[in-house]
Formats: C-alpha cells, structure tokens, sequence
C-alpha cells in the first residue's frame, strides 16, 4: 500500500467502523438475528426474496437505491466530520499533491467506506445473473460505481475546502438546554434519526396492520417495535457524548435533578413524536388504545433508561451496546411473562433511580 | 468563605488530592503545582462537576448537601473551553441567562470591554482559541457569582484582553467581595494580579506559599 493511501485509511476508514459499529451491529441483528422464520421461509430464503424483489420490481430497486445513496452520503458527512476537528489540520498537506494524486486514495478510501453496500451489492448481482435479469444488475453495478465515485470526489472538495463552513444551518428560535440538544440531532444525527423513526414506525405499522377484531397479536408487532427503539441507543450514546464534550459546564448550573430530568424527558418525548402518532393511527382498529399506550409508554421509559444508566458509569461504546443487548433480553421476561404494563413501570422506575442516583455522581474517566 | 473539609479524590485508585481542612477567604487566589498536581481536578471539584469524598462548604453552603444553592454562587471556565460549534456566542449568553438572571446591560458591558461584540453572533465554529476564551470568561462573569473558577484564565488571551480581565477580576474581587480561584503555569499571569495569594497544589495537598 502507498502510504498516502495507508495513512489516510487509518485517519477515516478505521474510524469510520470503530464509530458506526453500533449502526453495523443493529443492522446484522435486524436483516440476520431477529426475524428467524417469516412465513416459514428459511433465513436464506428470506433474502433470496428479498433480492428477487428489488431485482423484479422497479419500486423496490428505487427504495433500494435511495438507502445506499443515503448510506454513502452518511459517510460523505463522517468525513466532513473528520476533516473539521483540529486533530486532522495536517490532511491539509494533502492539497500539494496533484488532483489525481490526491482522487486515486480517496476512491480506495471511498471503496472501504462503502464495503457493506457493495458486498450486498455483489450478493444482489450473483442472484441476478442466475435468475437471468441482466438489466437491473447493471443498474446496481452501475448506482454503486456513481455512489463510488461521488463519495471520493466529495471528500477531494472537501479536502480542498477545510475551512470552509457548512452550507446547510439551521437555527432554533430558543436557547435552552432541550433546544441545544434538538439542535444536535436536527444538525449532526438527523439521517439517523429518520432511519430509526423509519423503521420502529415502519416495523410497527407493517405488522399490527394484520391486525383484527378475530386475528389480534401483540407480541410480533411489540417486539419489531421494541427493537426499533432500543436501536435509539446510538442516538443516545451519540447525545451523551456529545454532552460529555461539548456541554460538560452544564453540569456545574443551578439546575436541581428534577429539573434535569424533565429537561431530558421533554427532549425524548420531541425525538419520539413520529412513534407516538404511528401508534395514534393505528388506534383503535389496528391496535387497541391501552396496547398504543403500553407500547408508548414502554418505548419512553426504554428510551429515558437507555440515557439515564450511562449516568451510573462510564461505558464505552462495546460496553453500552452489551448493556442495550442485556436490557433487550430482560424485556423478554416482561414480555413472556409479566406484562407490558409492568415493564414500563420498571423501565420508567429504573430511569428516574439511575438519573438521580448518578447524575452528580458521574464522570468520565479515560 | 470557601471550606474544603477532608476532600479527597482518586482516580483509579491513584490518590490525586486529599485535603483534610482548607480555607479559602474572599480575594483571589493563584493556585500553583506542576502538570498533574491536582490544580484542574480541584476546581472541577469545587464546580461541582466531580464527583469527591468529603465536604466542601462556601458561605455556609454544602455541596454535597444543597448541590443546587451551592451551584446557584458558583461559576466556572475551562482552561480549553469547548461549546458546540453550531451554536452562536448570543446563543450560549442566552443558554447561561436561563440559568443565572442577570442584567442585561452587564451583558452588553462586558461583550463590549472583552471586544466580543463584534463576533458573538458567528457560530463558535468559527471562532479561534483565543475568542472562545473571551466569551467563556464572559459567561463565568455572567451573573455576578461569589465564587468564580477559572482554569488558565489568561491563556490564548491577546494584551488588551489581558489588561481587561485582569481589571476585571480586581474589580469584581474588590467591589463584590468576589472570591476568584485561577489557575496558573506562568508567573508572568501572576504579575497581572499582584493582590493575589499563591497557593501550591503538591504532594496531593494544599499550602500557602509566599505572598506575591
């Protein structure tokens, strides 16, 4: 490897993985872990579908395509990201080299970036070829080069343009605590939040919709849905650190605890509005009111949880995503067993004993 | 009066202060020790925003027992302050405005003797190190505390912003009976300041050294 293709490997692609593994490791469980058999189709089968799909219906290839565009232009922002922190002002010795110099790494750069994409993009392209559908996989082999391409010429203007500031800005006609937090996500985590709105919404929407006076299931729906949200523990963990560097004089201002809290409290139940109207628009048909509820309930308790245990300890990102798979598999005793209602109870019990317990007790070692 | 009543604090079992009885009257005070003493971890400390065993008590005041009235009195600015970078300088006065009331016109005074007016309303992304430290020291100064901590307080600071804040701390020191607890490396700083008392963080504890 030369070495300016090495070094910046290891100043973005590494990076780049140790700080979505979170994203990597949900979407694994999500298309491999969690659904086991669907309408008795093998796992194996299940994607085979899926890939038959998109290659025999135009729709389903767009929706395809918009996500991995999504998916580069998620690693196009991560670079700009990088490119932005004091740390990576000696990238700018890269702007000596000539233009194609400086594209050659950054389209191997660009190429490690979108690895899971291409990889499920080659997959797409086998299948097709053995169904016989040429036309489609030349679409895809195609999107996924211009994706390709553009990522690493976005990153060249960006290296060019270190200092130059971001077009899009957005302002708050407010100044406070939920506000500078709502303005983090709206500002730097909005493609991530969608995506987990599209999907707990979506999960939730998709499957209680099979629901009737005669055939009513709560488990499936519940447990797509509950998924959906512990998959807000990214945006947490995100938020949480962003706190811890950002906005760490907070925690010395005249607020008591339960100001704090409700602090926190209004900004999660703003971030999961959209749940709380999909579960509205599935009422009374589709879910009964004190199941929307119960799943609203358990959903915010699960989600103030989620924020107010990262006050007990310091946890690095591995050691969180542990805790998020422990408190997953403790939800199914609840589930099994116990209850809905009592879950939220213990979940909301749980997030206010863990904020008040550490909040001022917390602090960041290492 | 700030009291520091048998305050220790570890760090991975490594004891890094312990003070069994320390006082701390109104004036300012330098605290002095080399890299690593303890001098940034006490004032978090006494910010309030470590947590540490024992007691710290400023005018009658407990941390640990009135954690809210005690934040109410006290302020603080980090030696490399670090605020997000999509917010603007009026954004983050009026974030510390929610907290702490405070009169407008102070605001403005201070924006104006700092020589902030003319880029608080720019995101702090755009900001070099030294504006990032004027206004974190306009935000500690917000409010009129009793107790105001500042970590480096003159580092990155160009010489007119020196003079200013140096002139401020005296002012608000002799006009308010303002306690100050700064931080320093150089004594160049201390020269700024010379109604200040030294103190030396080493050894894990305090002492009064000579005054300067």
């Amino acid at each position: 490897m030369q070495y300016p293709y090495k070094l910046l490997f290891r100043s973005i692609v590494r990076p780049f993985y140790r700080e979505n593994l979170s994203i990597f490791f949900f979407l694994f469980i999500l298309f491999f872990g969690v659904e086991g058999e669907v309408d008795g189709a093998e796992l194996w089968q299940f994607h085979y579908s899926l890939v038959q799909g998109m290659t025999r219906q135009g729709g389903y290839i767009l929706v395809v395509f918009a996500a991995w565009g999504w998916y580069a232009w998620k690693c196009g922002r991560f670079v700009t990201g990088l490119f932005r922190r004091p740390e990576y002002r000696w990238i700018a010795i890269y702007n000596d080299l000539e233009r194609s110099r400086r594209f050659r790494p950054l389209l191997l750069v660009s190429v490690w970036l979108m690895l899971p994409v291409l990889l499920y993009g080659m997959i797409v392209a086998v299948i097709g070829l053995y169904e016989g559908f040429v036309r489609p996989i030349l679409l895809v082999g195609s999107w996924l080069g211009m994706l390709v391409v553009l990522l690493a010429g976005w990153q060249l203007y960006r290296l060019g343009n270190l200092f130059g500031r971001s077009t899009l800005r957005i302002r708050l006609p407010f100044s406070s605590y939920p506000a500078v937090l709502l303005r983090q996500v709206v500002e730097r985590q909005w493609a991530l939040w969608l995506g987990l709105k599209i999907f707990a919404c979506g999960a939730v929407a998709g499957i209680a919709l099979n629901n009737t006076d005669d055939d009513y299931d709560l488990c499936f729906p519940f447990l797509f849905f509950n998924f959906g949200i512990l998959a807000n523990g990214i945006l947490v963990y995100g938020l949480r650190e962003f706190e811890e560097t950002y906005l760490s004089f907070y925690r010395g201002a005249a607020r008591s605890r339960a100001q704090r809290l409700a602090e926190y409290a209004l900004v999660y139940f703003i971030l999961l509005l959209p749940e709380l109207i999909a579960i509205v628009f599935l009422a009374p048909v589709h879910l009964h009111f004190s199941d929307g509820l119960l799943f609203y309930c358990c959903a915010y308790g699960l989600v103030l949880t989620m924020h107010a245990v990262t006050y007990l300890r310091h946890f690095s990102k591995k050691e969180y995503f542990l805790l998020l798979v422990m408190i997953f598999s403790v939800q199914y005793f609840f589930i099994a067993g116990l209850g809905l209602a009592a879950m939220c109870g213990c979940l909301l019990g749980t997030a206010v004993v863990s904020f008040v317990a550490g909040y001022y007790g917390y602090e960041r070692v290492g | 009066m700030l009291q520091l009543d048998h305050v220790k604090k570890s760090f991975s079992g490594r004891i890094v202060l312990e003070i069994p009885s320390f006082q701390f009257h109104s004036g300012i005070y330098w605290l002095k020790g080399p890299n690593g003493s303890g001098k940034t971890t006490l004032l978090r400390m006494v910010a309030g925003l470590l947590p540490f065993e024992g007691n710290i008590i400023f005018n009658d005041v407990s941390l640990q027992r009135q954690p809210l009235a005690y934040r109410r009195m006290v302020s603080w600015a980090e030696a490399e302050p670090l605020y997000p970078l999509f917010l603007t300088g009026n954004e983050l006065v009026a974030l510390y405005r929610s907290i702490r009331k405070t009169d407008p016109r102070d605001v403005d005074y201070l924006t104006g003797v700092l020589g902030i007016d003319n880029y608080i309303d720019s995101p702090v992304g755009t900001w070099s190190a030294g504006m990032t430290k004027k206004v974190s020291l306009l935000l500690a100064f917000i409010g009129s505390p009793s107790l105001v901590l500042l970590d480096e307080p003159l580092i990155t600071l160009d010489e007119n912003a020196l003079s200013v804040v140096s002139e401020l701390i005296a002012r608000r020191c002799r006009e308010m009976q303002t306690l100050f607890m700064l931080s320093s490396h150089q004594e160049a700083d201390m020269s700024l300041l010379p109604t200040g008392e030294e103190i030396l963080v080493q050894d894990q504890t305090l002492s009064h050294a000579v005054s300067i």
